[in-house]
């Protein structure tokens, strides 16, 4: 805040040479007199000037330009949001949609045997489980990402799992 | 075009009928949504307004948003509420009103007692002490309209950083992917920089303009009275050139982000359908049921965001304004009796209020815009597809 005491210092002299002129008598001298108050101001105004021209320009703290709060994590929240308001249409039609789903994802490439399970009443991580036969990585992938899309859920609720030999 | 008539007839379903079998989990999934939301911290914020103009805000609990009739305020009557503040600030300066008039006055006095007695330099000493005062002051009435500008954009600040991650959010939930990527962080980092930017720049320019004005106003030789206009210009031109990079970004942002939105979702609905049509169509319209909640609250909350700016800037707004008022109002008193000076102190001061006031009318228009962009935005990428 360094303006702050320049400015300071600047008003209170213009106001001190404004009495002193007054003060002054007027005779052959005023006019030099005004000169020399005049440089004397001039001065003071120049002030910050050396301190510029001084200083390494790279110090100066410019950090109030933009002082940011930390930044929410609004991915997050948007996929409570979603997740809330996907829940209660999954839970009022849960039986359709499965069957729906499993039909759905057998018809893709490669996929032998597929079952879905829905947990829409309880606050578990996963909200829909999605078993396959033969399983591979890629293939989850786009599983996951096809139910989160069909069931405006996020993916990271769908879990994608190996169907188990002894349920066959 | 089917899809909008389907939302669109959705919606005054939703409307017009809550008994309506569809309206069960619509109303529990946004009763869910708003619990996620967490809009308790938005509501906070009404407690830093006045009364009067809490009952003009919009409620956001379930009931009124799925009925879509919250009381919608009379014209008339935030006007007359308006008027009655400003009436009420300006009750309030009436006390600054007296103190300038009766210094003028008194000023006045001095210079006939001048004319009359010979004795020059000791008039003039007493004059010179009458200005100085009339000077302090002004300073002082603009140290308080400063405070106000401040305080008024920091709590606007904190009001969005709070409102914006609540509407991106919403935007991500509605599908404005590309969207809410591309505005959030700009949204988030220029809302900040403008704020600190007017505070720590501009309100200081203006503070320095005004000094250097009044003071060159008291001793016309030894002075910078051009520097007090230099500054002013500057104050002004980098007000407008902040509202032309702002409103510049957001416009083009908001022409270009909704678009992609739209095409990656109707890609994403075109392979749903192509693969399995029955199956396809029917999550796409359960889709369509989900976006509308999530759409109804995001407008929801932007139309709460806008009054709450609006209602924010109301009243130091007025404040201010009835500050330039009393200093008219001295300055049409004073002229007949007064030094010109002293009349030209005044204008000086009005002037330097006046910049106050754009600065922060101007901050309060860039927020109402941004918000505005953002809701606008959501659903124009839904009514994309």
């Amino acid at each position: 805040m360094y303006w702050r005491e320049w400015l300071q210092t600047l008003l209170g002299l213009v106001v001190l040479l404004g009495v002193l002129e007054m003060l002054l008598p007027s005779g052959e001298l005023a006019k030099y007199s005004k000169l020399v108050l005049g440089l004397a101001l001039m001065l003071a105004f120049l002030q910050p000037l050396t301190i510029l021209l001084n200083q390494d320009v790279r110090d100066l703290d410019l950090s109030w330009i933009s002082e940011e709060a930390s930044k929410p994590d609004v991915e997050r929240l948007a996929d409570n949001v979603r997740l809330a308001a996907a829940t209660p249409f999954l839970r009022q039609d849960e039986p359709v949609l499965i069957a729906q789903m499993e039909q759905l994802l057998l018809s893709l490439d490669g996929i032998e045997e597929v079952t879905v399970h829905m947990d829409t009443q309880g606050r578990g991580s996963t909200l829909v489980e999605v078993h396959l036969r033969p399983f591979s990585d890629t293939q989850a992938e786009t599983v996951a990402r096809i139910v989160g899309s069909l069931l405006t859920i996020p993916e990271n609720r769908v879990s994608v799992m190996r169907l188990a030999d002894t349920r066959r | 075009m089917k899809r909008q008539i389907m939302i669109m007839s959705l919606a005054i379903l939703l409307a017009g009928a809550p008994c309506y079998a569809q309206s069960q989990p619509h109303q529990e999934s946004i009763e869910a949504q708003l619990e996620a939301l967490d809009l308790g911290q938005l509501s906070g914020f009404t407690e830093l307004l006045e009364r009067e103009y809490q009952d003009f805000l919009p409620s956001l609990n379930v009931q009124d948003l799925l009925k879509g009739t919250s009381k919608t305020p009379s014209p008339t009557e935030l006007l007359l509420l308006l008027l009655q503040n400003f009436l009420r600030e300006l009750y309030l300066g009436i006390h600054l009103l007296r103190q300038l008039v009766v210094i003028g006055i008194l000023a006045a006095l001095l210079e006939r007692l001048s004319r009359s007695f010979g004795t020059k330099a000791v008039v003039d000493l007493a004059f010179a002490v009458c200005f100085l005062v009339l000077v302090i002051l002004g300073l002082q009435s603009f140290q308080v309209a400063s405070s106000v500008a401040t305080n008024a954009i920091n709590q606007m600040v904190e009001f969005m950083y709070s409102l914006i991650p609540m509407l991106s959010s919403l935007l991500l939930a509605v599908g404005g992917v590309t969207s809410a990527t591309v505005f959030h962080p700009l949204l988030w980092a220029l809302v900040g920089t403008i704020a600190s930017l007017v505070q720590n720049l501009l309100l200081p320019m203006i503070l320095m303009s005004t000094a250097f004005s009044l003071v060159s106003h008291f001793s016309p030789d030894l002075a910078f009275p051009k520097l007090g206009s230099l500054l002013r210009q500057g104050v002004i031109t980098l007000l407008g050139i902040f509202f032309i990079v702002f409103s510049g970004f957001m416009v083009v942002r908001g022409a270009i982000a909704p678009v992609a939105d739209g095409i990656s979702l109707r890609t994403a609905k075109y392979l749903t359908k192509t693969f399995i049509p029955i199956a396809g169509s029917m999550f796409a319209d359960t889709l369509e049921v989900v976006v509308g909640g999530s759409l109804l609250i995001k407008n929801a909350v932007g139309v709460f965001g806008l009054l709450m700016i609006m209602f924010l800037v109301a009243t130091p707004l007025l404040k201010v304004w009835a500050m330039i008022v009393v200093y008219k109002i001295v300055g049409v008193l004073l002229q007949p009796i007064c030094d010109q000076r002293i009349v030209q102190v005044l204008a000086t001061m009005e002037s330097s209020l006046t910049l106050v006031l754009i600065a922060l009318a101007t901050v309060a228009l860039m927020l109402f815009l941004s918000i505005t962009i953002l809701v606008g935005i959501g659903n124009l990428a839904v009514f994309m597809r």
